[in-house]
């Protein structure tokens, strides 16, 4: 149950359903591959997008003599460099990813697949989006660290390849139950020195340090954004029949209890405090401008991301 | 309902006790289940806001409380053995015939099972058991577990003791007749009730005792003598008739009213009838040693418990100091020192003082026998007593038995009469005697009986004469028991023909309770012996079965009041699972 299994995410019905979004960068930056992205730089495409005053050492293939027969002035014609967008994706694979839960009343739930393997199918509708639009695509999975699953590469041929690394992915087994340590993977991930592109976050952010910490390395990152937050309907409203009575809270990472004794009460103050939690990554997203996608992990994929995909595109 | 073990007051206090204690738990106690979670986060800060240990919290799990103090009541009504009671709100008296007719074959055995299932019907708080041997004694109580009767009976047996059960029933019609709802008795064994005890009992109890027969067939038949059988039906000693200080009369009788053996004793000594018993007069005391042991054998005799009696002589005989006054005749001198029992004393060292009235004034004797001129007095003689234990008209009687007052024909032909009163005195006991009386014409001293007078009312002032003319275990003499004034007074105000009476040896001194084996003739089967026992005959006894008693009983509500707790801790145990209840 750890793994997901590749079947489920190299499925030929999911990824048709994919076909039709597409991701769409403003200005990718210079430096990349050939690709279909508008970058920062102006070169040798086939689109038109000004003209300048001709500069020793320009390529003379670039003046348009027009110009210059009516006007007597040498200019340049300038084109839109097309480039690949850089997608990293970040899929959480710390150990609340990977939290036993399950619904219905004690003695006869139905256990419920962890909130990771949402989270890795959304990675690899992403990735199938961005590889098939001739992005470089590279996973970086992380939990109180960051490590590389997959550099960077484009092609969407390396479709299977990427399914196979991410039904490969599991929770991290050395040193424990792996923690959610946002900040300190950004900050790792940042050492990396990649070139700038599409930030794809995919977690639960439950990180011990706060939502204030999360926000905070987050905007810190040169990086677009965009927020795959992983949720439950469980989460803000916990099971009433589950999360009954007298009980002892278990944090699936640190393995902290907590005792307590389930009331009206103290659900309302639960509610409030994830509703702090939620707000303070909306007004995040908010202000960076980036996108923040809720997904429920056990609703199907597509349909959700499709909402992030305004008419089938998302503008980085 | 009913409580073995505890009373209502008591259940009710626990009960309010162990909700009061419930409740606290429940606020208290704190049955985590654990549920691991992806974050605490949200979790620990909204507990940081509530403090959820409060103690003043609400009360968080009404209905496992309330489940929790259901199965707790319950085992505890179940631990306080509920019963339905009677309805009729009797006491049950059983009584487990422990006499020696109790021994004959396995009857006793029997016996003990029927007990123990007649114990095990009736109501515990309203029922006792008492074994009826030579002493009546307790076996059961009221409100003691059943579980203690195997116990108590593990090493019972019969006793060589005659039946106890017609007394202990006197006994109970006695308290009976104050008893609001009644007494019932219920007799295991043989005892059979004679006419006239059936009817005394009726009377005595103002029909408030009924007796009952336990069986285990309710169509049992009353059990039938045996004629091989023979034993030993009274044996009881009194003073001896002749006033022979120094020896005493012994009674002796046995079922058959064949001449009974006594060991160390010529049986031609035994005078008598077969059917009025047999005498054997002025045994010395001496003679009888430690014991004096008879024995009455049938052919073919199976019951051998009954065969024999014994009866221990008195240990101890202290004579009693008289001091005769100046004026005092001189035959009142010749008879206190013929008897061995008396001594003449001085004024300081006397129990006793004789003489006229105005020499006795002054006297320290503890009694005083006045000798008074018969105008002084209502009757020609007077008793005053304060605690003596029998009317000094007793004694007065039994002499009138040895002749007294037939020792002057003149006195009979004139029609005067020795006359006698009594009265009742906080102060010294007194006799007073007409002087006359010991002068023509009724000439007291020249009867055979005047040495007796003088003693046996010597012993009765000084406080140590019983009154008992014949002290016979189980049984008095028929020709008392024909006369109303010698029937024998068993307990204060009670009166009785002695069936079953204790026997205490009348004589002055320090004595040996009288001890005595002795069967009745009822209870052993054997033929009853002519003239010792009522001529009214034996009437049948109702009988009742065990099973029979249920009704009364009632019912144990132990069983269903345990199968309502499992259920109730499988409910809550349900509910608990299904998570329909935390």
């Amino acid at each position: 149950m750890a793994t997901l299994a590749f079947e489920e995410l190299f499925d030929p019905h999911f990824m048709e359903s994919l076909h039709r979004l597409r991701l769409v960068a403003g200005r990718v930056p210079m430096g990349g591959r050939f690709a279909e992205q508008r970058s920062k730089a102006m070169g040798h495409g086939i689109e038109f997008r000004d003209f300048r005053p001709y500069s020793p050492g320009d390529d003379l293939r670039a003046v348009d003599w027009n110009i210059y027969r009516r006007l007597g002035r040498v200019f340049l014609r300038l084109f839109e460099e097309m480039e690949d967008l850089p997608v990293y994706l970040m899929p959480d694979l710390s150990a609340s990813s990977y939290t036993p839960e399950a619904t219905g009343a004690p003695g006869s739930e139905t256990p419920l697949a962890p909130r990771a393997h949402g989270g890795l199918r959304a990675a690899m509708a992403l990735a199938t989006i961005a590889l098939g639009q001739h992005d470089s695509v590279g996973v970086f999975p992380f939990s109180n660290d960051v490590r590389v699953a997959i550099r960077p590469q484009s092609g969407a041929g390396r479709v299977m390849t990427f399914a196979k690394v991410l039904s490969n992915l599991g929770p991290k087994s050395e040193g424990g139950a792996a923690t959610t340590d946002i900040a300190h993977s950004l900050r790792e991930f940042g050492s990396m020195n990649l070139r700038s592109g599409l930030l794809v976050m995919i977690s639960d952010f439950f990180d011990p340090a706060g939502i204030e910490v999360v926000t905070k390395a987050l905007g810190r990152t040169r990086h677009k954004l965009m927020l795959v937050q992983l949720v439950r309907k469980g989460d803000r409203e916990p099971d009433p029949v589950r999360m009954a009575g007298d009980l002892r809270l278990v944090d699936s990472e640190s393995g902290d209890a907590q005792n307590l004794s389930v009331t009206a009460d103290l659900l309302s103050r639960y509610r409030e405090a994830y509703d702090a939690f939620e707000t303070g990554l909306a007004d995040f997203a908010t202000r960076r401008g980036c996108g923040l996608l809720q997904l429920d992990v056990d609703e199907p994929i597509v349909d959700q991301l499709a909402t992030l995909f305004e008419g089938g595109r998302y503008q980085a | 309902m009913s409580f073995e073990f505890l009373s209502p007051l008591s259940l009710a206090s626990g009960l309010l006790g162990l909700a009061g204690a419930l409740f606290v738990l429940h606020r208290l106690r704190v049955r985590h289940r654990e549920v691991i979670v992806p974050t605490t986060l949200f979790w620990k800060q909204a507990v940081e806001d509530s403090l959820a240990r409060k103690l003043t919290a609400r009360f968080r799990h009404p209905r496992a409380y309330a489940f929790v103090l259901a199965i707790l009541a319950l085992l505890l009504f179940a631990l306080a053995g509920p019963t339905s009671t009677n309805t009729d709100h009797r006491e049950y008296v059983v009584l487990l015939d422990g006499s020696a007719s109790a021994a004959r074959g396995d009857n006793f055995t029997r016996s003990l099972q029927l007990t123990a299932e007649v114990m095990d019907e009736l109501p515990a708080p309203s029922r006792r058991l008492l074994f009826m041997g030579a002493v009546p004694r307790t076996l059961l109580g009221p409100n003691e577990a059943n579980l203690l009767l195997e116990e108590r009976t593990a090493n019972l047996q019969p006793e060589a003791a005659p039946e106890t059960i017609t007394s202990e029933l006197l006994r109970l019609a006695r308290d009976a007749s104050l008893h609001p709802k009644g007494v019932t008795a219920l007799i295991v064994g043989d005892t059979q009730l004679s006419g006239e005890l059936a009817k005394t009992l009726e009377r005595l109890s103002d029909s408030k005792l009924s007796v009952l027969r336990v069986s285990a067939d309710s169509n049992a038949a009353a059990p039938e003598g045996d004629s091989s059988e023979d034993a030993m039906v009274a044996m009881g000693m009194a003073p001896a008739a002749s006033g022979d200080w120094s020896a005493v009369d012994v009674y002796l009788a046995s079922a058959s009213g064949k001449r009974p053996t006594v060991a160390g004793i010529d049986s031609s000594l035994l005078t008598g009838s077969q059917a009025d018993g047999y005498w054997l007069r002025d045994l010395p005391v001496g003679r009888m040693g430690s014991a004096l042991t008879a024995t009455a054998q049938g052919e073919s005799d199976t019951l051998t418990l009954d065969d024999s009696a014994s009866l221990r002589a008195p240990a101890e005989r202290a004579a009693i100091g008289v001091w005769l006054a100046p004026s005092t005749p001189i035959y009142f001198s010749d008879a206190v020192e013929a008897d061995p029992g008396l001594f003449v004393a001085d004024a300081a060292a006397a129990t006793v003082a004789i003489g006229p009235a105005s020499e006795l004034v002054g006297a320290s004797a503890g009694a005083l026998w006045t000798l008074s001129d018969r105008g002084d007095l209502a009757a020609s003689f007077e008793a005053s007593a304060t605690a003596q234990g029998a009317s000094f008209q007793s004694i007065f009687t039994s002499l009138h038995l040895a002749g007294l007052e037939r020792i002057s024909d003149e006195q009979m032909t004139t029609g005067d009469q020795v006359t006698f009163a009594s009265r009742t005195t906080t102060e010294t006991p007194q006799l007073f005697a007409d002087a006359a009386l010991f002068a023509p014409p009724f000439e007291l001293v020249e009867s055979q009986s005047f040495p007796l007078l003088v003693g046996m009312a010597s012993r009765w002032l000084a406080g140590s004469q019983t009154v008992q003319p014949f002290a016979i275990a189980g049984h008095a003499l028929p020709a008392l028991a024909k006369r109303s004034q010698d029937v024998l007074v068993l307990d204060a105000g009670l009166s009785f023909g002695a069936v079953g009476a204790a026997a205490v040896p009348p004589i002055a001194g320090n004595y040996n309770t009288l001890h005595a084996s002795l069967l009745s003739p009822i209870t052993s089967g054997a033929a009853p012996a002519a003239g010792l026992l009522s001529t009214t005959g034996s009437v049948a006894i109702a009988t009742i079965t065990p099973s029979a008693l249920k009704a009364s009983g009632g019912a144990d509500w132990n069983a269903p009041l345990l199968l309502l707790a499992l259920l109730l801790l499988f409910g809550e145990w349900h509910l608990f699972r299904s998570g329909r209840m935390p």
